[in-house]
């Protein structure tokens, strides 16, 4: 008697549980379509030909299947002219920066006890997250420096990321001193304890901050406006100033034709695309590591 | 006199003993000097009669408080802090609450590779920058062509305007905010979770308790330390309600609702060509950050002995 | 901790004061040199003005700036076709908006033309022994003005450079960055370019203008810019039996009839900012908004009022808000840009009536993929709201930009003499307007110059040209009869550029409309001088209120009747009187 009535207990909980499960597996897809169809949406849009997607015919899939847009942004010069300079940029700023990170995180994940001057860095570090001088500074500085319409005037000054210092950093604290003291006894100086043991065993954390580097650079747009000439601007600017810049006020035809013909959806929406897929070609390979990297990094258990 | 020596020595030895670590921080330490300190001086243009093309800084006269004067006499400055603070307060809590959520989704998500695809598509978003986001929104909400009023008005709805009416301008912003970051807040929620010691649910499943009750009773209160964390160290952000995302959004229709410092700042300066007045507002929105960052790191670290540095 | 960020924050106040310290440490000297600069600068403009005057043997005593405002260059040192030829080859530099990776450059590199050594530089190589290079360029009018801004902090400005916007004129010229052109534009300016920067009015060098003196140089441009057009679906309207609109009942008549038989139809087509749809229905009840909103009117005390806070624009806006709420106009219209209506409305058949300038021409024939085969728009005159009286048409003297030389140019008359040499490559006696107005490979050849400046008349010449040579019974033109650009045109039309038919074509073009009401129906604008110093603190807010007061009334949020005197009342707090007060205050300065 007593164990029919767990068996029923039992097997009512296993409903139960069911039908939990299966709204939570439905929330959650819901929540991927969420992130997905406005992207796949853009993407059927670049693909169709540009009397279709003014007929409102696209929906989840390209109709009259056309790479129209894809040609016409392909065969713009400036566009590949654009992409040279981002891929060049994010090809300095990547080594310089990392490089730079790692060793300013080590010595700053040490405690107080260990480097007595760890608090005025720190300082020195943190007040630039809030006070900056504002553009005409900067500006005055890339000039004096002549770094103007230069690719460094794009590296340098991005080399150094707060944020990700921290992350860095935070993950350094977390590795046990055990190991460091073990390489102490052997003989090794800081510089190979940081190379041998704190970088090796920092990929997670790495990849991350290779992640948020490669996106930063890949995503600015506003200091290549202010620091490059137009005929090297990167992607991104070169990007902004088609999908966005409309230009009014000056009654200049040849603008006016110009955004005419540019005002299709299509060659909009294919601009788009390319300007997300560098993104999309090497996120899925850094995400495993970006989980365990941002939450040893950020959270302190 | 002797111990005072001692001392003396011994500091030598603590720096000698700690030369590598000046060396190591050296190159980062000259990039942020040169980058980031030196253009500080151009925070004396709030004091001044900035003309640019009077050049450098030297030649434009102090105005004293006139800037500021300047700032407070337009009509729109108390709505631009009030959008501020609200825009980016609603993205903080709303942003905060439906991160929890979804981290306890994930956690209870039991087919794994469900779970670990759902991650990598929410996740994603947040490394597209708001210039593409931007263009993708006013195509799929527009309120004639967009897909999204497409299908309200297909069930019968009427269509919204999400862009362009200033009662529901903020609400679109905000839940754009959360649409693209909803996946990387959940993060270190779901790590908090993970980080829950499993003796408490067995011994709580062994008690007869429930789903919802170990939610309740073990998970929520496991991840209390870092929601109360998180959301002070938000508290800095208050008067961030971002640039990216509502320049490339906003209109004038929308100025009234999603004006916001940071965009004032830009149009005063870099299209009025008034630096002053923008350098001004900027650096009353540095300081007021910097208090309130500053409270609340030291809150979670007198608290909860949480260093961010 | 707390003390500890007490020193910090002294710190910080310290680092902050010792780079303050270093930078104006490094001010002071390049100050000084810039000032020396200056003067020197200025000493040898005196030089080469003695030069001038006796080189050139004629004693033209100078006019100062407000005489030329009034009256005009009162001699030539240099007649009609005469130019300075230098005798060893100097260069200057250009900062102009241009994209040069446009398809039309491109186009004309692949041909051996690229535009850095085109045949504009080219010519004046040869004409004036001037060697050309564009030093600060911008594919966008905005960014480019942003670029100057960062260039004019840094004192490195090009040599010659055009500016949009007027309030930093204001700026430049205070901080002495650019050379005071009043002598040096009388004394080099040729007959040619004289006539023809003043054939709308003397008061165009009034823009130029900064405390008396001539600081930037008008580009001068056709003012006949400045129309605004009813463009209509003749093919619906014959559909339906309708007439071409002439009264503002007719244009919401039409809007009603579009909407009751086409699917879908939105009616009259508007935008979210307050221009190019809106101006001419304010102008058809005697409102007198301009596009570049800037239009002042002389009041019935002799002094000048704003023209967008006269009563006269609530007829306007009442007539808005009736097509608003008879649901005749695209209701999205308020977060709508004026492409976006476009695209959605015009391109997909969705709409058959709407105004807009001549340049929307060029939209129309972009869209011709997607519109109905049969689809015939045509640009009918601006309706009026009183049956048979004319719409007067507000206008500035128009200009594309202002020439800026900076005080760092070493030849500040190679400014002038670029224009002289471009007017009468164009306008002048021995022009060769065909080769270098629009070609095949360039229809805008004429801007393929770093400087430039176009006649009243260039628009309208080719359609006088085409209309002149078209047989209306047969439909066929005379092409013998054509000549310049009328003949230029009128082959890209025959090359199927349904744009330039729209705008220029021999009939139902826009131009059609301009020939028969160009001058006389012009109200020009009473107030042609630089921005006062409260029009630059306060203008785009200004600006901002009338619109988001416009929208309000057009939305029927608040009353027009109240809600306008609530409007001028705010504009008249917010500066707008001030603004009224310095605005009289210099145009008392001229009379």
């Amino acid at each position: 008697m007593k164990e029919i009535i767990r068996t029923n207990r039992n097997a009512k909980k296993i409903k139960h549980f069911r039908l939990t499960d299966f709204t939570i597996i439905l929330v959650l897809i819901l929540l991927g379509l969420i992130c997905l169809l406005p992207f796949w949406y853009e993407i059927c849009v670049s693909f169709s030909s540009s009397k279709a997607v003014k007929a409102k015919e696209v929906f989840l899939m390209p109709v009259d299947l056309s790479l129209q847009a894809y040609q016409y942004v392909i065969n713009r010069i400036p566009f590949w002219d654009s992409l040279l300079v981002t891929v060049k940029r994010v090809g300095l700023c990547l080594p310089i920066s990392l490089f730079m990170m790692i060793t300013a995180a080590y010595p700053l994940s040490k405690g107080k006890d260990k480097f007595s001057c760890r608090t005025p860095y720190v300082w020195f570090y943190f007040i630039t997250m809030l006070f900056n001088g504002g553009m005409i500074p900067s500006y005055l500085l890339i000039v004096q420096l002549g770094l103007l319409d230069s690719i460094w005037a794009l590296v340098l000054p991005a080399s150094v990321n707060i944020f990700n210092l921290l992350l860095l950093l935070s993950f350094f604290r977390n590795i046990p001193t055990a190991l460091e003291e073990a390489a102490r006894l052997d003989g090794a100086g800081h510089w190979s304890i940081l190379w041998r043991i704190y970088v090796p065993m920092s990929l997670p954390v790495l990849a991350t901050v290779t992640l948020f580097t490669l996106v930063a650079n890949w995503n600015s747009w506003f200091d290549g406006m202010i620091f490059m000439k137009s005929n090297h601007y990167p992607l991104q600017t070169y990007l902004r100033t088609i999908i966005f810049s409309y230009d009014f006020g000056n009654l200049s035809v040849s603008e006016q034709k110009k955004l005419a013909e540019m005002s299709s959806e299509s060659v909009k929406a294919a601009q788009m695309v390319i300007g997300a897929i560098p993104i999309l070609a090497i996120y899925p390979f850094l995400q495993k590591y970006f989980v365990t990297g941002i939450t040893l990094g950020g959270v302190k258990e | 006199m002797k111990r005072i020596r001692k001392t003396n020595k011994n500091k030598i030895a603590v720096f000698k003993k700690e030369i590598p670590f000046h060396v190591m921080l050296l190159p980062s330490v000259i990039m942020v000097f040169i980058f980031s300190y030196i253009p500080l001086y151009g925070l004396l243009i709030a004091f001044k009669d900035y003309n640019p093309a009077r050049g450098l800084l030297r030649s434009n006269p102090w105005c004293g408080f006139d800037n500021f004067k300047y700032i407070f006499s337009l009509p729109t400055i108390d709505r631009v802090f009030y959008n501020t603070v609200i825009i980016a307060v609603g993205k903080i809590i709303a942003g905060t609450m439906v991160a929890i959520i979804v981290a306890l989704l994930l956690n209870e998500c039991r087919i794994s590779w469900l779970k670990r695809g759902v991650q990598t598509l929410i996740y994603f978003l947040y490394f597209i920058s708001w210039i593409i986001l931007a263009g993708i929104m006013q195509d799929i909400l527009s309120p004639s062509n967009g897909i999204i009023n497409h299908m309200i008005t297909m069930l019968g709805g009427e269509s919204v305007y999400f862009l362009g009416d200033n009662g529901i301008f903020k609400g679109t912003m905000i839940t754009s905010e959360v649409w693209r970051s909803f996946g990387y807040n959940s993060v270190v929620y779901l790590a908090a979770i993970t980080s829950i010691d499993p003796t408490l649910y067995e011994a709580a499943s062994i008690d007869g308790a429930g789903r919802w009750k170990k939610i309740w009773h073990i998970t929520l209160p496991g991840m209390a330390t870092i929601i109360i964390l998180m959301c002070v160290l938000n508290l800095g952000n208050v008067l961030n309600a971002g640039f990216d995302q509502i320049f490339n959004l906003y209109s004038v229709q929308t100025y009234e609702s999603g004006d916001i410092i940071d965009t004032l700042v830009y149009r005063i300066g870099l299209q009025q060509a008034k630096f002053g007045p923008s350098t001004a507002v900027g650096l009353l929105k540095s300081v007021i950050s910097f208090t309130l960052i500053s409270f609340a790191y030291l809150f979670a670290w007198k608290k909860y002995d949480y260093k961010i540095f | 901790m707390k003390r500890r960020i007490i020193v910090a924050l002294l710190t910080l106040g310290l680092l902050v004061s010792l780079f303050a310290g270093c930078g104006s440490g490094n001010n002071v000297t390049s100050t000084e040199e810039n000032a020396s600069s200056t003067n020197e600068n200025t000493g040898s403009t005196k030089e080469t003005s003695d030069d001038a005057t006796t080189d050139g043997g004629t004693d033209t005593a100078n006019l100062s700036a407000i005489e030329l405002f009034k009256d005009g260059v009162a001699g030539y040192n240099y007649g009609s076709g005469e130019l300075k030829k230098w005798e060893e080859p100097i260069t200057v530099t250009f900062g102009r908006p241009i994209d040069l990776n446009a398809t039309e450059y491109l186009e004309m590199a692949e041909q051996g033309e690229p535009v850095e050594n085109d045949r504009w530089i080219q010519y004046y190589k040869e004409a004036l022994n001037i060697n050309c290079e564009y030093e600060l360029t911008n594919a966008n009018t905005g960014d480019y003005k942003q670029q100057l801004l960062f260039a004019m902090s840094s004192n490195e400005l090009p040599d010659v450079f055009l500016i949009y916007d007027l309030s930093m004129l204001n700026q430049l010229a205070e901080a002495g960055a650019i050379w005071d052109l009043t002598d040096i534009y009388q004394e080099n300016v040729n007959q040619t370019l004289g006539e023809l920067l003043e054939s709308e009015g003397t008061e165009i060098y009034g823009t130029g203008m900064v405390d008396g003196k001539l600081y930037a140089i008008p580009q001068k441009m056709p003012s006949t810019n400045a129309y605004n057009h009813c463009w209509v679906r003749q093919d619906w309207l014959d559909d339906l039996g309708l007439e071409r609109p002439e009264t503002m009942d007719d244009v919401k008549n039409i809007a009603q009839a579009f909407v009751d038989n086409y699917e879908d139809n939105i009616g009259l087509m508007f935008s979210n900012s307050f221009l190019y749809e809106y101006e001419a229905i304010f102008w058809a009840f005697g409102g007198q908004q301009n596009s570049s909103r800037d239009q002042w009117v002389l009041l019935d005390d002799g002094t000048l009022g704003f023209a967008e806070v006269q009563d006269n624009m609530k007829g306007g806006l009442n007539w808005i808000h009736d097509m608003y709420t008879s649901g005749l106009m695209n209701s999205e219209w308020a977060v709508e840009d004026t492409w976006t209506a476009l695209s959605n409305y015009v391109a997909t058949n969705r709409c058959g009536i709407f105004y807009g300038p001549h340049w929307y021409g060029f939209s129309l024939q972009s869209y011709e993929e997607t519109m109905d085969e049969s689809a015939d728009w045509v640009a009918c005159g601006i309706p009026t709201s009183v049956e048979g009286q004319e719409v007067q048409i507000p206008a500035n003297n128009v200009t594309d930009g202002w020439i800026c030389v900076s005080s760092a140019c070493e030849n500040p008359d190679a400014a002038v003499q670029l224009l002289n040499a471009y007017v009468e490559k164009l306008f002048g006696e021995q022009n060769d307007f065909g080769n270098y107005f629009a070609t095949d490979i360039n229809s805008m050849m004429w801007k393929a110059s770093p400087i430039w400046s176009l006649s009243a008349t260039v628009d309208l010449d080719p359609c006088a040209d085409m209309t002149a040579a078209w047989d209306s019974g047969t439909q066929t033109m005379d092409e013998s009869k054509l000549s310049g650009s009328g003949l230029t045109y009128w082959n890209y039309i025959k090359d199927g550029q349904s744009a330039y038919d729209y705008m220029f074509g021999p009939q139902d073009s826009c131009f059609n409309y301009v020939m028969k009401t160009y001058p006389q129906d012009i109200l020009w604008n009473q107030y042609v001088s630089a921005p006062t110093q409260t029009q630059v603190d306060r203008g785009s807010s200004l600006v901002e209120l009338l619109d988001t007061y416009y929208l309000k009334m057009v939305l029927g949020e608040i009353d027009i009747d109240t809600g306008f005197d609530e409007m001028v009342g705010q504009w008249n707090d917010l500066g707008g009187k001030q603004v009224t007060e310095e605005v009289n205050e210099v145009y008392n300065s001229f009379q």
